[in-house]
Formats: C-alpha cells, structure tokens, sequence
C-alpha cells in the first residue's frame, strides 16, 4: 500500500484571490505537486472537498468579519501546520487601511444601505486571533518561495525564506540603486527581499509589497524621504500600503501624522 | 420533491465569495439569490486622499485573477482626466499586456474550472488522471499568457510597471523573442481548443440578452471610449452613468448593476463577440465560423467556445504587436495632474470594467467608484438560474443543482467562485 | 434611496457664451436621467431662491467670467467652498447667484447638497451661440454632472470637495 499522501487545505479570507493563484501559477510544479500531496481542499479549483484534519493549511485574505474570528479558530483546530500566505493574511492588507478610520462611514460611502453590512471595524492579521506556523510574505507571494515552504513543512526542516532588505536583492541583480542614484523615494531599505527587487529594476521605487524586513530603520529612511522632498503626507502614504497594518510600517506612518 | 432548496454555500466573488440559493415551492421557483458574502473591502473608500499615481497598483489588489483590467481602466480614467493619450507602441504595449491576461483567464477557465463541468469531473487535477496531455497543455497555454504579464508587466498577478501615461520602463525587442514561437504554438493549440469546446453537448437554453461592451471602429475592444448596446444605444465611456445604475440588494455584499429603464444585462466574451464578430482577427472570425458559431448566440454555456475563440484572436494579436514592436523613445507621456473627473473603462475578460475619479489640483483622488463585470452580470445570473430552474424543475436533484451552479460558471465570476460544494436540502 | 435631484440652467441665450448654463441643462434633460428634474431660470437671485424651495439636491449650471482659459470647468460645492461673486455674470443682475446663495445661507433655507458647476466663458456680447471653446466643454460638463447625479440617487451623499 503507497504512504499515505498529506493532506493540503487553502482557505480564503478578505483577499484578492491573487496569492492562491500563485498556486494555479506554478504550472511546470503543479502536477508534481498534486502528485506528492492530497488537495484536500481549494476551492478556486476543485468542487471536491475532503474533511480535515489536514497536514497544511494555508490561508489567504484577512480577518473582517466576526465570523471570519469564528471560522479560523475552527480551521487553526484542524491543521497540524498552518501557513499564512500574502500580505492580507500576514498584516491585513490593503483593507487594514480601515482600521484608522470610522468603518461606519466607509459603509456609507459604499453602499446605499449600510444596515446590510456586516462587518468588524479592523482588518486583522490571521496571527493576532490564532497561532500561526509561518508567515510567507508578499503582494503577491512569490511562488517559489511558497513552494520552499510547502516542501519544508512536509518535510519537516526549517523553510529558507530570507528576511533582509530588498536592497540585498538589488545589490545580488546588480542594479543600480534608485533611491541614490535617481532620486526616487524607495522603501526597500525598510522591506523584506523575496520580490527580486522588481520594481528598482523597471525604474521606480519600492512600494512595500513584502513588509518590513527584520529589524528594520524607519527613521532613518524618513529622514531621507524628507530631504528628497517628500511631505509628511507622502510619507505617510508610502508605509500606508499593501502592509500598513505591520507594526514597524504603521508606527513609522503614525509618527509622521501627528 | 417539489419543495426544495438548491443552496451553493461557497461561490462566487466579486470583491470575493459567494453562492446560490434557489427555493422551490409547489413545482415553482419562489426566490432566486446569487448571493454575495465575501466582506466588503472598502477600495472606494479609501483610494479617498490617496494619489493618482497610486490608483492603479492599489485597484489592481481588488482582484488577482484580472488586475490588468483594473490598471488599465485606472489609467484610462487617470489620463482622461488629464487630457492625455496614450497611442502609438505605448498603446499596443498595454493591449499586449491585456493579451495576456485574457489568455491566462480564458484558458484557465475554459480547461481548469468549465471543461470539468462538461466532461462530469470534480476538477482539472481528476481530468488530468485521464487526458494528461490535454491538461499539460493547457498549462502550458496558460503560462504563456503569464509570461507575457511578467514581460510587460514585471510580474504576473500585480504587475508592476504600469503607469499613468504609459509604463515605468518598456521592453526590448529581444525580450519577446523567445514569445513568438510561443505564441504561435499557442495560437494552433487554441484553434484545436475551439473544435474541442464545439463539440460539447451543450443544454437547449437561449435568453433575450441585452449585450453590452465597448465600441472600437477598427479593433476587437478591450481598450476604447465608446460602449455600445445590442440595442443600439452608443455612448462615451464618460456618459456610462447616465445609463446605469447601481442598486444593492439585501442578501449581497456586491453591488447589482442595471441599464436603466430597462433592467439586466449582459457584459462578457458572449457580449464581445456578438457585437464586434466582424472585428475578430481573421483566424479567430474563422475559428468560430468553422466552429458554426456566428452572431447571434444566446446560448449562455456557448460561451466557453467564445472563450476559447477570444484565446485564438489574443495569440494572433499578441503575435502581430510583437512582430511590429519599435520600443518607444520614452516610457511614458508626461502627466501633469488638474483638478477635474475622469472616466475609464476597458474590457477585463468577464466583460466592462468602469471606474471614475475626481481629482483635486494635486491629483489627490477627492472620491472614486469602480464597477466591475461581475456586478453587472449578476442580475443577468439570477436571471438565467430563474429560467434554468424552471424549465428543468423535475430534473434530478445532483443534476440539477450541478448545472445551476454551471450556469453561473458561464458568467467566469471569477476563479474563486469557479468551483465549490453544493448541497440541495428539502424545506 | 430615491433622491430627487433639481438641475437648474442658469443664463440668457441671448448673450452668447451666458446661454451655456441652459444648453447644459437642454442636454441634461435629454438625456432624462431618473429621478432629476430639470428646469432654466435667468439667474435672477430672488427667482433662484423660489425655484429650488423645497428641493433637497441642486445642481445649478451657470457660465463663468473669463479668467485663465475659457472653456474650462469649475464645480464648487456651495456648502463647502465659498463662492466668489466675482466669477459670475452677475453684472446684469444685482440680486445674482452668489447673493442667492449667501442670503439662503444665513436663512438657514440651503438645500442639503447645492453644488455649482461653470464653464468658463470668453463672448458675452448679445447674440446667440456659443464660441468654440464652451463648445468643447459640454460634454465634459455634462459627464462631470452625469457622475454627481448617480453619487446622489445612489448613496444620498454628495461628493465632497472641488471640483
């Protein structure tokens, strides 16, 4: 009798659907992968669903909605490892922008009949209502890198996900530094590598896509934000992306409101 | 038997999850509901304050499956607003881009989420079991598309090279060489997927659409300023307000668009292709008409031939602006932002993406509304579940509760809707 | 839900571009959007003030004075932003819009959204037509009013700010 095959579980919450469909992307894998493990259950590809418990759970999007806090409690209980995926799961995502606003009146703004909506008035990383096994960063996540850690969880060995700064990354392609050599505002001093420095090698600087790097200088950065010319508001703008929500981006962006 | 419940928990998104409920009561349909329940994520509102230069990676986030679609229209109505246009290579770099998502939608829909349904398996990766060819070779279509994104684009879902005025950098010449030979193996592997697609069984179900996608004199439209109706009615992007609406329905986190005065209707490939089927590249018109599809086709499951069909003219597109490709002096037009509104629409693959700014004098957006396809095809899905549901009421409950669901497969609602558990309960 | 929307035209087409504001409403009204009302008045202040009693959302169309370019487009919302008298054709009348619209400020008599859109004219002499550069503009006028109008049936809430 062949070992049984682990069991994979996605689950989606406030999200896009884009960092599943690096799943779906990962075309010359995907059969190979469907082959070393069972899909349990994923949704955007299959209408067969198997019961838990499952061996790794991944979740997509933010917590939004009290039964979003219902429901990942319940799929925490049934995964042996849970991975999150992408900078929704991981630090709330675009949507956290809400949270330094009157949910209420967004309602309002969106919709004739606000008395419809449910809804929190926080959009919250997975980890702050459950324990999570690892956070894959990303807006998207890149696909390889989820691949390392689906293959190391299965495996049981540490994942080798870098967490220095994009700036590593411009350094190993060889381009040349935006921000010094151009002028333009960049926050890869500040932001997690895994993107391969896209944006600095098509000209422009980047916009957080990963979310802080370990131990990263904020201030720092700031200061040179500034005397290039960027206002407060543009500062603010700049760590109130794609992972506001993360703490060293919200603190920085916070700073520079008051 | 006669009373039941035809109840899909998990479909479909917009801004993200949905299902269906159908009730029967006495051999009668008493309720039809293509609900959406995915929370709602507020972009509208918070793109207030934000710049115009933001707007289109931040809309591109509303969806993974087509942020293309979301960027371009974005620019569109960014430049609108500026009085800027974008022509020449520039414009065919951003149709090249869209080539692109349309083949990595269309193929992904038309083998890994509608196929299934027709052949009677649960997904792509139990089909694969059996036609193993057929499924590498789709994946294999499919990156194609992919590649062209990342191309042009810097990445595949969330491009990042797109700009207001054009691009941040644009490629070389020698950056598409290895494509076309892709392409045009892509091209004959689509021409195979529309007599493969034809040949399906397809249910007897046609509906009075009223078609609706945009208008370009000489192209087969995803970029363009004008929409035009089955009916007739031709508008300016900019007037697309005065002729729809958006209502909000009780059970629906989404949005329900209608034409005013009249009610549903439909936006999509089916719309496309029945108001612009003398625009299509030649191969692609041939195709269909090989295929014995021409104008007018109302049969809704039909529409995953015209998808197929849409791929062969993307290919062939995507080949002609590569082999004519100059790269353009500069990367982009030069913008300079005036306070004033702009309208953008263009067609994402599930049909009109619609969004519209006001801009104050520093190009801070002052309010946006954006209106994707799927809202204004959702009265046209309760519609086509009404009329399915009835006129199969006796059919057997798994049978009939799996091709409701396919019903609203037609529409593509998007990949996370595509496939899901239904159960059918008794009241 | 189910706002009614009251545009009203503002001018005399027999002052060449100060026709604009009843032309844009002609066209507004053409096009017949549900639930809007659409009606022409001289600019005449007391007769403003009777026209939209009662009305809960106003949109007035008036020409503008030449000032940097003509042809180009303002849209002020009256409950927010001043509204400079000089702007206006008010020449002609002495009880003009903005005295309209001061006097039913401090009646406390503003309609609840009241927002203000101009084309800026350049050929104010008597005569009919309108110069070129208004020409061009009604569509984007017209677009511009299209977008608020939708903002107001659907949500009741007028859209903030200037434009």
């Amino acid at each position: 009798m062949p070992a049984k095959r682990p069991k994979v579980a996605v689950f989606k919450f406030a999200s896009c659907d884009g960092c599943q469909l690096s799943l779906l992307d990962a075309e010359d894998q995907l059969l190979a992968v469907a082959g070393a493990v069972e899909i349990a259950n994923f949704p955007e590809a299959s209408r067969r669903i198997v019961k838990g418990p499952y061996d790794i759970g991944l979740v997509e999007g933010s917590i939004t909605t009290p039964h979003d806090v219902e429901r990942i409690r319940e799929i925490r209980k049934e995964c042996r490892f849970l991975l999150t995926i992408g900078a929704c799961a991981t630090a709330g995502g675009i949507q956290a922008l809400r949270n330094w606003k009157d949910v209420k009146e967004y309602t309002r703004l969106v919709y004739a009949s606000p008395e419809y909506i449910s809804t929190l008035d926080r959009s919250m990383p997975v980890g702050s209502y459950v324990h999570v096994d690892f956070e894959l960063r990303g807006c998207p996540i890149n696909k390889a890198q989820l691949l390392e850690v689906v293959n190391a969880a299965l495996n049981k060995r540490k994942p080798t996900i870098p967490t220095h700064s994009v700036c590593m990354e411009c350094k190993l392609r060889g381009t040349v530094c935006v921000l010094v050599a151009k002028q333009i505002p960049c926050l890869g001093p500040v932001t997690q590598a895994g993107c391969g420095a896209l944006c600095p090698s098509y000209d422009r600087g980047c916009y957080g896509c990963f979310g802080p790097m370990e131990n990263p200088n904020p201030p720092a950065l700031s200061k040179r934000l500034v005397a290039l010319g960027c206002d407060r508001r543009d500062v603010v703008l700049m760590y109130r992306g794609f992972n506001a929500y993360a703490e060293a981006f919200r603190k920085e962006s916070d700073a520079h409101e008051k | 038997m006669k009373n039941r419940v035809i109840k899909v928990d998990t479909l479909c998104r917009v801004e993200g999850e949905g299902g269906i409920f159908i009730k029967i009561a006495d051999g009668r349909i008493t309720d039809t509901k293509v609900r959406i329940y995915e929370p709602p994520r507020f972009f509208e509102a918070f793109l207030r304050g934000r710049s115009f230069a933001e707007a289109p990676d931040i809309t591109a986030r509303i969806c993974g499956i087509c942020p293309v679609a979301y960027q371009m229209s974005a620019v569109h109505a960014m430049e609108d607003a500026f009085g800027v246009t974008v022509d020449g290579q520039l414009r065919e770099l951003r149709r090249l881009l869209y080539c692109g998502e349309w083949i990595e939608s269309h193929v992904l829909h038309v083998f890994m989420l509608h196929a299934p349904d027709f052949l009677g398996y649960d997904d792509a990766l139990q089909l694969a079991k059996d036609k193993p060819d057929l499924v590498r070779d789709a994946l294999r279509m499919k990156k194609i598309g992919n590649d062209i994104v990342t191309i042009v684009g810097g990445r595949e879902i969330h491009p990042i090279n797109v700009r207001v005025g054009g691009f941040y950098r644009v490629p070389e010449r020698r950056e598409f060489e290895r494509l076309a030979e892709d392409l045009a193996w892509g091209r004959e592997k689509a021409l195979e997927a529309v007599r493969l697609v034809a040949g399906l069984e397809f249910p007897q179900f046609e509906m009075e659409y009223e078609y609706v996608s945009l208008d370009h004199p000489t192209e087969y439209p995803m970029l363009g300023n004008q929409i035009s109706t089955r009916h007739g009615v031709t508008m300016a992007v900019r007037e697309y307000e005065f002729h729809f609406e958006e209502r909000h329905v009780p059970h629906s986190n989404a949005l329900h668009s209608v034409l005013k005065g009249q009610g549903n209707y439909h936006v999509g490939p089916l719309a496309r292709f029945n108001l612009n089927f003398d625009r299509l590249l030649p191969v692609a018109r041939k195709a269909a008409e090989d295929a014995g599809l021409v104008p007018p086709v109302m049969n809704p499951f039909k529409s995953i031939i015209v998808r197929a069909v849409e791929a062969v003219h993307a290919y062939d597109l995507a080949l002609r602006i590569i082999a004519d490709y100059q790269p353009p002096a500069e990367p982009s037009v030069p913008v300079r932002p005036v306070p004033g509104i702009g309208f953008g629409a263009s067609e994402a693959p599930r049909g009109i993406l619609y969004h519209r700014y006001r801009l104050d004098d520093d190009g801070a957006i002052l309010d946006a509304k954006i209106v994707p396809p799927t809202a204004q095809n959702l009265g046209t899905m309760e519609a086509d579940l009404k009329r399915f549901v009835t006129a199969n009421i006796d059919m057997e409950r798994e049978e009939l509760t799996l091709r409701a669901e396919q019903v609203v497969r037609n529409y593509d609602p998007c990949i996370s809707c595509a496939t899901h558990a239904v159960t059918i309960v008794r009241e | 839900m189910n706002t009614e929307v009251l545009v009203i035209g503002l001018g005399n087409e027999f002052r060449s571009d100060d026709g604009l504001g009843l032309c844009a409403a002609r066209e507004v009204q053409r096009r017949g959007p549900p639930g809007v009302r659409v009606m022409e008045c001289s600019g005449e202040g007391t007769a403003l003030l009777e026209a939209w009693k009662g009305a809960e959302c106003v949109l007035l169309i008036d020409a503008i004075c030449p000032g940097h370019s003509a042809g180009s487009l303002h849209r002020i919302d009256c409950r927010r932003d001043s509204t400079p008298h000089s702007l206006f054709r008010s020449s002609s009348h002495t009880f003009g819009v903005s005295e309209a619209i001061a006097l039913a400020t401090s009646l406390g008599s503003l309609p609840r959204v009241l927002l203000l859109y101009g084309i800026e004219g350049c050929n104010f002499t008597p005569g009919q037509g309108l110069s070129d550069a208004v020409v061009r503009s009604i569509p984007d006028l017209i677009a511009w009013i299209g977008a608020d109008i939708a903002d107001l049936t659907h949500t009741n809430e007028p859209a903030r700010g200037t434009p």
